[in-house]
């Protein structure tokens, strides 16, 4: 191909365009050659190659970051990073009720208004005074002065006020004066059943009891939640009661196995006992005898949880029920019996020799009268509350023995109540550094053992159910938008046979018989007291003892089982003249609570078919 | 060939352009002339005008429709909010009534008390008559 264009087809490669000759007259230019790519898309190159040197530089630090934090500072961070998302908390969330199981609440959302002031944007401040004064329950000139001294404030916080005063400032619409509602915790029931709900903290956050244990589950998550669609049919249809009260505005409700009427009455019975006996300190506890449902549990010292700060110590916020440790004393042969009678070891007429001192493992048991009893049954040792006989009991079961069926009953081990800061209590088991053969002794009569009032009663709860041991348990529904789930009673292990259970029951009415001023005609209680001295650095000291009673009703058929434990009576340290008085008085109460007739008329009511609502598990 | 001689290099150096017109790397470059609108451009042109003015005023239009709902959805929210709040006060204000401390000072202002005895009483019909043999169980409540 030549330059003008003109020639001839290169065999069909290039299909070649004719243009026009170049006129002699006109100088000749050399054609240049069309360059290609054209010149002018190289600039266009520099700038992607910038743009990619920009990307790769940015994506370098991106990588040193990411080393950065992934490894260097790998180590600190999540402790930080955590603990910041973990504060995260919302303030102006409200949280789920909380209602007892006839669906009274006891705790609940309210609101506060918290009331601020823009004192340099107000036209008028003194009659902006007189205007708010009246709402703000405040003297109308000491407001305007208060205003006049913030004047070129934008920013005056004036408190919180009720509802209605709050409502009646946001429906004024003036920028200069708001009255923002801030969800605030309501127990309308005040001290009742304090140590149960726990308290919920300006922080917004729950503490202690069910306010602690369920935190992340009564908080809601949207301030405008969709409204509720479970219906009062799906309430009863679940068993639920029937209350204005559920489901709540969030959605996210607790439902209780707790009566508060029994827990008004339990309270009211410890504060008089407490009073009476001088104890430091008290808690009493009543189950369901089947399913371990919790029916009160009450602990004095308590406090307000509308007013929690105002408490002498932080002490006071902690459920002696199932976080403070003690030794259970006597009422802990139970469990010796029960073991030695489930292994058939003994009978409740199996005779044995009490005498004055027992000595194992280097160690001098004696009686709590320190006298020798003779010849005496099983029977009449677990109503005497003899140490030696129950002491030589346990070293016939056995170390192994002994110690399998104190885990069985639960001992050592966290319960799994749904409330916070439950402690497992201290077992020293065989083999352990800290264990020495004495131990097998002395944990047969409840000394050197440590176990938490709620374990306890649980225990003699498996005694009472014809030996099977439930899991405690103080919520009985959870309601969670349009689900209810409801808790049943969780069974944990069969501890012992109920032909054990039958004939342990009857040792221990027999054992109630004998305690001075505590049967109560027409109604057979099966019960143990226990008088436990309290060890102190220098050992124990027989002048401060717990004393404690643990017992359920009716024996034939039982409904409750009762714990009552003092700590240092100073009238006396003895359980029979403390504990049991409180023990009687929390079954006097029920009785009267659940309409429960004599054991003889209970009886022929059933006999008729009569089945009332209180012998419903 | 021709094309033997260029390196794969060279050949993608020097492809062809996807435009006809030129056809060699050495040819001169030359354009076509901007061709005159012609009367069916100049109806489409003024057409998509309209199309877009009409599509503006329906953006617009729901734009406002949408201003105004979420102002009565705020509205809304704010008076659930307010009810809302109303209402929660309200229980806390029933539940206060009722709790056990007050109906108890209430009581004894009123002159009741708890019980200081119960009488448990069973009644059997005895005959077709509908004569009954009571039995009954007392005992002391306790409770001062």
């Amino acid at each position: 191909m030549n330059r003008d264009g003109v020639g001839k087809s290169t065999g069909g490669f290039y299909r070649l365009r004719a243009v026009e000759p170049l006129s002699a007259a006109e100088p000749t230019r050399p054609a240049r050659e069309a360059e290609w790519p054209p010149r002018s898309e190289a600039p266009k190159a520099t700038r992607l190659q910038i743009v990619l040197v920009g990307l790769i530089v940015f994506g370098l630090v991106l990588a040193v970051q990411l080393v950065r934090y992934q490894v260097v500072a790998a180590r600190r961070l999540p402790a930080g990073t955590g603990g910041r998302v973990a504060d995260a908390v919302r303030v102006d969330l409200p949280r789920g009720t909380i209602v007892d199981r006839r669906g009274h609440p006891l705790a609940l959302e309210t609101y506060a208004y918290q009331v601020t002031v823009s004192p340099r944007d107000m036209v008028d401040r003194q009659a902006a005074a007189l205007h708010l004064a009246p709402l703000l329950g405040l003297d109308a000139g000491a407001l305007a002065r208060q205003f006049a001294a913030h004047a070129d404030s934008a920013y005056l916080p004036l408190g919180f006020v009720g509802p209605a005063a709050g409502e009646a400032i946001r429906a004024m619409r003036q920028y200069t004066v708001t009255a923002e509602p801030l969800p605030r915790r309501y127990y309308p029931e005040g001290r009742l059943a304090a140590h149960v709900l726990g308290f919920v903290a300006a922080d917004r956050r729950g503490y202690y009891g069910l306010e602690g244990y369920y935190d992340t589950f009564l908080r809601a998550d949207t301030p405008y939640p969709t409204p509720p669609v479970l219906t009062r049919a799906d309430l009863d249809a679940a068993g639920l009661p029937q209350t204005p009260f559920l489901p709540s505005y969030v959605q996210q409700d607790l439902v209780l196995t707790l009566d508060r009427h029994v827990q008004y009455r339990v309270e009211k019975a410890l504060r008089q006992t407490i009073a009476t006996t001088q104890a430091e300190s008290g808690t009493v506890i009543v189950l369901l005898a089947r399913g371990s449902a919790i029916l009160a549990m009450a602990s004095w010292p308590d406090f307000d949880p509308n007013r929690y700060a105002d408490v002498p110590s932080p002490n006071v916020y902690v459920n002696q029920a199932i976080s403070v440790l003690y030794e259970p004393g006597s009422v802990f042969k139970l469990i010796t019996y029960a073991a030695a009678l489930d292994r058939g070891l003994i009978t409740p007429e199996t005779r044995f020799q009490d005498t004055r001192v027992f000595v194992y493992g280097g160690k001098e048991i004696h009686n709590w009268d320190r006298k020798g009893h003779g010849t005496v049954t099983a029977t009449h040792a677990l109503a005497e509350s003899l140490n030696v006989t129950t002491a030589q009991i346990a070293v016939a079961l056995g170390r192994t023995e002994f110690y399998k069926a104190v885990q069985r009953f639960g001992f050592g081990q966290l319960t799994g109540v749904e409330l916070a800061n439950e402690v497992p209590g201290l077992v020293k088991y065989p083999g352990r550094s800290a264990w020495y053969p004495a131990d097998l002794a002395t944990n047969s009569f409840g000394q050197g053992i440590s176990v938490t009032p709620l374990q306890m009663v649980n225990a003699v709860a498996a005694i009472a159910s014809e030996g099977v041991l439930y899991r405690p348990h103080i919520v009985s529904a959870l309601i969670q938008q349009d689900r209810i789930t409801p808790i049943a009673p969780q069974p944990l292990n069969r501890v012992i046979t109920p032909d054990t259970a039958r004939t342990l029951t009857a040792m221990m009415v027999e054992a109630v018989e004998r305690t001075p001023d505590l049967p109560i005609p027409g109604y057979a209680i099966a019960g143990k007291s226990g008088t436990a001295e309290i060890p102190l650095p220098d050992g124990y000291v027989d002048q401060y003892t717990i004393t404690s009673f643990a017992g359920f009703f009716p024996a034939d058929d039982p409904l409750f089982v009762i714990l009552v434990k003092l700590d240092r009576p100073k009238t006396s340290t003895w359980a029979a003249y403390t504990a049991a008085p409180l023990f009687r008085q929390v079954v006097l109460d029920l009785i009267e609570l659940y309409a429960i007739p004599p054991d003889r008329m209970r009886r022929q009511l059933q006999a008729g078919g009569l089945v009332q609502p209180w012998l419903a598990p | 060939m021709f094309t033997a001689r260029l390196s794969p290099t060279a050949i993608w150096r020097h492809r062809r352009p996807l435009r006809t017109g030129v056809v060699l790397p050495f040819a001169p470059r030359t354009y076509p002339d901007r061709p005159h609108l012609a009367w069916q451009q100049a109806v489409l042109g003024i057409g998509l005008l309209i199309l877009l003015t009409a599509c503006l005023c329906v953006y617009v239009y729901q734009a406002a429709q949408l201003n105004v709902a979420g102002q009565e959805i705020v509205g809304l929210r704010d008076q659930y909010g307010r009810l809302q709040r109303e209402n929660s006060n309200l229980l806390a204000i029933y539940a206060a009534e009722q709790s056990l401390a007050r109906m108890e000072l209430r009581a004894r202002a009123a002159g009741f008390g708890p019980a200081a005895e119960v009488h448990y009483v069973i009644v059997t019909p005895t005959d077709d008559v509908g004569t009954v043999t009571p039995q009954t169980i007392t005992f002391h409540a306790g409770q001062p």
